[in-house]
């Protein structure tokens, strides 16, 4: 055996330089979803609901239209019947959305008006999430963001339009998204999970866009 | 062997820690440079490239589809997705901390670290291959369906993980009670070696021990399959995304083009990294040098510490692969 040369030292290490930058582009997220929220408004201005439009990324919508039938009635039920039974699965996680009043987390009812379907082969989900109580935007701070709290699957507005204000009561007001900024232990800790490893239900929040309502 | 140790001992490993401290100091400086332009600027460096991990993503889904369009694509496909294993070495899996483990612990060559770095990256690269397709073309799954076997091979992969740090630890544990009793161990006789470069010479008390190599021959090559199962009974993630993602455009050789040139990314950079853990290992015995027969109760405890190390590993992985599935697992 000879020992190892200077040139192949260097190749380790500069192999090593070249990989370590890109550490963040490995572990969580594992998917990645589009939003584009709707905030729905009643004639009082108060927001009663937020609609969101969710489209998820390539693979994750090859692994979900994998195996179901190609005639386009039943594929549209079989697509219909994962889309009830995914909203069932996120009802215990909020649906992914996490509503504030003056910071406090508001409880959000049951979903039950949604849709789904295929655009450009890619699988979108649109589902309205009530509110128990509706929240007056002109007396109170409303915040929101739209997060999987594990951060396995990656939500983000999307560029353009990202939030509509729909209804009667949305004159003066407007919506602006603020970019997450997570800490380095976050994005350290994210970069070491891999698919089938979770670091609970707090990690997501962090790197959640909020998205701030204020009306004039 | 020992000729080897004593160049090995006497060349400066000062440029190690020089490499080290650049890319330290590198690190330093643009997280100064983020959180003195504020958090907004940092916000969005750190959108930036967490943007590279989806655009990676994306264009490997875009370059299969490239691919059923136009079959002079592949070459792309296979650039990509060996850029995609490289950078995807970089950053989670239980590979690469075992094999780390293992090496930083017990790894005495370093060629035999390069060839493991390979054998496992290949191994990954065939199982998920011959899971995805096998179970696609013999049993007649719908692709995605592979999952939740794939998760079975996942948690195989994790206990033998579990076994095979047990099985190191036992070993160390063994030779350092041989050791405490004054008989040398076969793994302290032989990294004793280093210490006095060419210490199987007449003078070390070591020719009592019959055919050290031969040992370490078998055992090696035994440690060696487990190190190389252990790690590529898992399928890389990726592998598996694509292969499902090609098998349902009908691309199945696509897939397998890509995975192999995922699993010789996956290598490169592995490599890398066992080439680093055992240049270190050997410069931080170079430098016990002088100790003598106490460096051999070091070796053994560190390789005790090494397997235990592997096996708690082994452990968690195995436990955390029963943990709650996601809400939105396909």
């Amino acid at each position: 055996m000879t020992p190892p040369g200077r040139p192949r030292r260097w190749a380790a290490i500069a192999a090593l330089a070249v990989a370590v930058p890109a550490a963040p582009a490995a572990g969580h997220p594992h998917g990645w979803i589009d939003v584009q929220s709707t905030v729905v408004f009643d004639g009082a201005g108060r927001i009663t609901a937020l609609s969101l439009d969710w489209l998820f990324d390539d693979i994750y919508s090859v692994f979900i239209l994998d195996g179901l039938p190609a005639d386009g009635e039943a594929r549209g039920a079989a697509l219909r019947e994962i889309a009830r039974q995914d909203l069932e699965n996120l009802r215990e996680y909020g649906y992914f959305t996490d509503l504030r009043v003056d910071g406090a987390r508001v409880e959000t009812g049951m979903v039950d008006e949604f849709d789904t379907g295929l655009r450009d082969e890619r699988l979108w989900l649109r589902f309205t999430v009530p509110l128990q109580t509706p929240v007056d935007p002109r007396a109170d701070a409303v915040t929101f963001a739209v997060y999987d709290p594990t951060y396995f699957l990656e939500v983000l507005h999307v560029e353009e339009t990202p939030v509509i204000l729909a209804g009667a009561g949305t004159a003066g007001c407007s919506a602006r998204v603020r970019q997450p900024a997570p800490t380095l232990e976050a994005i350290g800790l994210a970069a070491s999970l891999d698919r089938s490893e979770s670091a609970g239900d707090t990690l997501g929040e962090v790197f959640a866009q909020w998205v701030t309502i204020t009306c004039e | 062997m020992g000729d080897d140790h004593m160049r090995i001992a006497a060349q400066p490993l000062g440029r190690y820690w020089l490499a080290a401290g650049t890319i330290v100091l590198v690190a330093g400086l643009v997280w100064l440079a983020g959180s003195l332009a504020g958090a907004d600027a940092w916000a969005a460096l750190m959108h930036e490239m967490r943007s590279i991990q989806r655009d990676l993503h994306d264009r490997l889904a875009d370059a299969i589809r490239a691919v059923r369009d136009d079959r002079a694509a592949v070459a792309g496909l296979i650039g990509l997705s060996f850029l995609y294993g490289l950078f995807h070495a970089a950053g989670p899996g239980h590979g690469k901390a075992v094999l780390t483990a293992y090496l930083l612990t017990h790894g005495r060559r370093l060629q035999r670290g390069v060839w493991l770095a390979v054998g496992a990256s290949i191994c990954q690269g065939l199982t998920a291959i011959v899971l995805v397709y096998g179970l696609v073309y013999l049993a007649g799954y719908a692709a995605s369906d592979s999952q939740g076997t794939i998760a079975w091979a996942e948690r195989v992969s994790f206990a033998l993980v579990a076994l095979l740090g047990a099985a190191l630890a036992l070993r160390a544990g063994l030779a350092l009670s041989r050791s405490g009793r004054g008989g040398p161990g076969d793994d302290h006789h032989h990294d004793h070696d280093h210490g006095h470069a060419h210490g199987a010479h007449a003078g070390c008390g070591h020719a009592h021990v019959p055919t050290p190599d031969q040992v370490d021959g078998v055992r090696d090559l035994r440690t060696a399959a487990g190190v190389i199962l252990s790690i590529g009974l898992r399928p890389c993630s990726g592998a598996v995304l694509v292969l499902v993602f090609a098998q349902v455009l009908s691309l199945p050789w696509a897939g397998a083009g890509a995975v192999a040139a995922m699993s010789a990314g996956t290598a490169t950079a592995v490599a890398g990294l066992a080439v680093l853990a055992v240049s270190l290992r050997r410069w931080s015995l170079s430098l016990g040098g002088s100790m003598g027969r106490g460096l051999g109760i070091v070796v053994s405890c560190a390789a005790l510490l090494g397997g235990a190390a592997i096996c708690w590993m082994g452990v968690t992985l195995f436990t955390s692969s029963f943990g709650p599935v996601h809400p939105l697992a396909p």
